[in-house]
């Protein structure tokens, strides 16, 4: 008897080699027992699969159709990040372009006129009562007391008065 | 005439939601029942069977017209459900240990109902689903091919398509599950 066809007996028992591989494993059944009795089991064993094939709890289709289509739904919004990261038109990314050369160019340090420079500074010499005044500046809730703000300046010589 | 799968898996690939909507109708029960038939959890099954159509609708651009769409459909579920079946393996181990710690009968250890006759539905019920329950403790891959051979009834070409592999080694988890079965259940009388 020639090497017995091991893997291929399951296969032959289920009917499923072609003409060719089926004459081969035939000619070997023809004089191995061994391998008659395997098919022949292996046979019986397929039958009852087939039989027996057990039948799962019927879900509701209604309401599991409901819940794909939710999912579906959740996977087609993109996420906050892909909405962030996703690439902007080309408008949109000039349009940033040109707004950060403006404050490239506003906020690069610059040699001033001396009169300019003097103007800024007496500027800010007038408003020192207000740097004096920080505690009141720093309690103020900006959204709720913005008349306060409006008149600080007011707020400030009262102070010093 | 009624579109074909592969057409609808097209129109699904251009944003169609009908086509979707047919494809679930076609196939829910079947991605149902071959996820349950794999994993044995009708709320895992549920939960990957709508992961599969999920993906469908995802990647049915993918779908390259080669292999039939059930071919392709088909593998999707087993992927998910064999994925399942590897991350919660020390689940699945832990599980049959405490079942077996607590008395209950292994399928395996089952002896026929005594005095069953053979005439009785019931007796016959009991002692053929046996075979399914033995099944279950076949490795995922041999119970994949016995439900997709077997239960699905597709070639075993197809099979091996489904999991991705060589007909060969599809062969070779056929002949080891049914090996397997008949070494659980004790020689079987030729029908």
């Amino acid at each position: 008897v020639s090497t017995h066809p091991r893997e291929a007996l399951a296969a032959y028992a289920s009917g499923d080699l072609g003409p060719q591989e089926r004459a081969g494993i035939e000619s070997h059944l023809a004089a191995c027992a061994e391998c008659r009795t395997t098919v022949a089991e292996f046979r019986a064993l397929l039958d009852e699969l087939a039989t027996a094939t057990p039948a799962p709890p019927e879900p509701s289709w209604p309401r599991y159709r409901a819940e794909l289509r939710a999912r579906v739904d959740a996977r087609r919004r993109p996420s906050w990040r892909a909405r962030w990261l996703r690439p902007l038109p080309a408008a949109a990314m000039a349009a940033a372009a040109a707004a950060v050369a403006v404050v490239a160019y506003v906020a690069m340090p610059t040699e001033r006129p001396p009169e300019l420079a003097a103007i800024e500074y007496e500027g800010l010499a007038g408003r020192l009562p207000l740097i004096d005044n920080y505690q009141v500046v720093e309690q103020l809730d900006l959204l709720e007391d913005l008349d306060v703000i409006r008149d600080l300046d007011r707020l400030a010589s009262t102070r010093e008065g | 005439v009624e579109p074909s799968d592969e057409a609808l898996c097209e129109r699904v690939a251009a944003g169609d939601d009908a086509a979707f909507e047919r494809l679930v109708e076609r196939y829910q029960q079947r991605a149902y029942r071959l996820a349950w038939s794999i994993l044995r959890d009708a709320e895992d099954a549920r939960d990957l069977s709508q992961e599969a159509f999920v993906r469908l609708f995802q990647s049915a651009g993918s779908f390259r017209g080669r292999a039939k769409f059930s071919t392709w459909f088909y593998r999707l579920v087993v992927n998910l459900c064999l994925d399942h079946r590897r991350k919660h393996r020390w689940w699945h181990r832990l599980f049959a240990q405490e079942e077996r710690a607590t008395g209950d009968a292994s399928p395996l250890d089952d002896q026929a109902a005594p005095g069953a006759d053979p005439g009785d539905s019931l007796g016959r019920e009991r002692v053929l689903a046996r075979v399914w329950e033995a099944a279950d403790r076949l490795s995922p891959q041999q119970r994949a091919v016995l439900v997709l051979h077997v239960q699905e009834e597709l070639p075993m070409t197809e099979v091996a398509s489904v999991l991705g592999c060589a007909e060969a080694t599809a062969r070779v988890h056929l002949h080891r599950a049914l090996a397997g079965l008949r070494a659980a259940l004790g020689p079987k009388e030729p029908a």
